[in-house]
């Protein structure tokens, strides 16, 4: 059975490469088909991916599930095509008997925007992480809830500091206070052990104050958590190929711990 | 006394339907309001085939526009025309991407794209679709509808004048954000509601199928 899969991955690969390679730019009929097969945006994804739209492939006179599945998989990332937990996800989807349904409204899809920022001058990127929210009325809006950037990032072990305040300093109306202060690229060092600076809102009051200048959105990147054991992540490829559009780019294995963790380290620190 | 005790009694007998009625009456209107603002399938399938109009007739301007064939007078009808379909031109915006460049694309606001279109002057223009889809409509925490329309479509143009002339042939995919507004209109002291389609942001992935 596996092997079955593998030589049917094989040849929808070689199927797909093979067609992009021999690629006639004059043909209208090839631009019609690439127009066709492309995943034209993350709704059309879902459509595919939950069975409710269908491609019939070339020789094909019916849909098949398994190989709409395929062809939603970046087949030009030889690594992605390689990894096994990509047939044991396609397997796992493939075979679920209550097929879950992805929505745009899932509360656990997340949306990964890399942003370009000028930052006194130079150019900085931002991943800003989003996820839908529901409001009130019954509608539904993507809500900022974090973002990733070495702005925020701590100084390498703020322990070992040079700089402290020593713990008599009370008696002498705190004095290394105001020189902690004043130099300011050491000021995290003053900061305790503990302290973990909330990113989101130091770039909220960087971006409120005109400190951060935005300046374009270079890229956007989907997490899907929905799916048991799985986080798989959704990209555009916008290339003259019949496997193009918006696929999936990486895959992982990951149990409700471990998406608990991602979340953790994406958007609380 | 008795008579008019009597007639007091039985009177709770006309008022308390009418009452009834007329608080009927005023469910009825609510829900009329209502009525008017629920989007049934139906409503919101003819949405969909009227957005793809819009998306169309923003295409045939683009292309009016860009052409040199059309007089200046003209080619700002469809200017006109064009900016009258967004919701707001000035606020709306297009990501235009250059050749060369695959990662960062510029935004530029609907307005300033189409008369940089204008100045462009394309000396032919040829646009051919291929495909077109539009995503369901989903409600927003503002009571407004979103649902996207995409279109495929091939762009040859040839641009510079007679002795210099350049071919660009393009595979270019639009992805419009359509928007279902609800509005309100004064109707004497009663708001009368209503939907109105405009087109919103777009994005544009380009292709060069120039050999």
């Amino acid at each position: 059975m596996i092997m079955r899969y593998c030589l049917l991955f094989l040849l929808l690969c070689y199927t797909a490469i093979s067609d992009a390679q021999n690629v006639v730019i004059t043909d209208e009929q090839f631009l019609r088909d690439v127009a066709h097969f492309q995943v034209k945006d993350v709704a059309q994804f879902m459509d595919r991916f939950n069975d409710q739209e269908q491609v019939v492939f070339k020789n094909d006179t019916a849909p098949d599930r398994y190989k709409n599945l395929l062809g939603l998989l970046n087949l030009r990332d030889t690594a992605l095509r390689r990894d096994t937990n990509t047939i044991a996800f396609i397997n796992e989807v493939f075979g679920q008997k209550d097929k879950k349904q992805l929505t745009v409204t899932d509360s656990d899809l997340y949306a990964a925007v890399q942003c370009v920022f000028v930052y006194h001058g130079k150019e900085k990127v931002f991943t800003v992480w989003l996820k839908p929210e529901a409001a009130e009325n019954g509608g539904h809006y993507w809500g900022l809830i974090g973002v990733q950037s070495d702005l925020f990032s701590l100084p390498n072990d703020p322990k070992s500091a040079r700089h402290l305040i020593n713990p008599m300093n009370h008696e002498v109306g705190f004095s290394e206070l105001s020189k902690g202060l004043t130099h300011k690229k050491d000021i995290y060092e003053y900061m305790p052990a503990d302290y973990h600076p909330e990113h989101l809102s130091a770039f909220l009051a960087y971006v409120h104050n005109g400190d951060l200048q935005f300046k374009n959105i270079r890229s956007v990147d989907f997490d899907f958590l929905q799916i048991n054991g799985w986080l798989f992540t959704v990209k555009e490829f916008f290339r003259v190929d019949l496997n193009s559009g918006w696929l999936i780019a990486d895959i992982k294995r990951m149990n409700e711990e471990q998406k608990k963790h991602f979340l953790k380290d994406h958007f609380i620190e | 006394m008795r008579q008019q005790l009597r007639f007091s009694k039985y009177c709770w007998f006309f008022i308390i339907p009418a009452m009834l009625a007329n608080a009927g009456m005023a469910r009825a209107q609510t829900t009329t309001v209502e009525d008017r603002l629920h989007l049934t399938p139906a409503d919101l399938e003819g949405f969909e085939k009227q957005a793809k109009e819009d998306v169309m007739d923003f295409g045939g301007h683009v292309e009016h526009i860009a052409s040199k064939n059309y007089s200046a007078f003209l080619r700002k009808k469809y200017i006109a025309n064009a900016l009258a379909l967004f919701a707001d031109p000035d606020e709306n915006t297009i990501q235009v991407s250059s050749i060369g460049i695959t990662a960062d694309f510029r935004t530029e606001s609907i307005r300033i794209y189409l008369n940089n279109l204008l100045r462009l002057s394309y000396a032919t223009v040829d646009i051919t679709w291929y495909d077109y889809k539009i995503t369901q409509f989903v409600k927003g925490a503002d009571g407004n509808y979103y649902a996207t329309a995409t279109v495929f479509q091939e762009f040859s143009a040839i641009t510079g004048n007679t002795e210099v002339k350049q071919s660009r042939r393009d595979l270019v995919k639009r992805e419009i954000q359509v928007e279902l507004i609800k509005l309100e209109d004064y109707k004497g002291a009663k708001p009368v509601p209503w939907w109105e389609l405009k087109l919103g942001d777009i994005k544009i992935k380009q292709k060069s199928l120039s050999q």
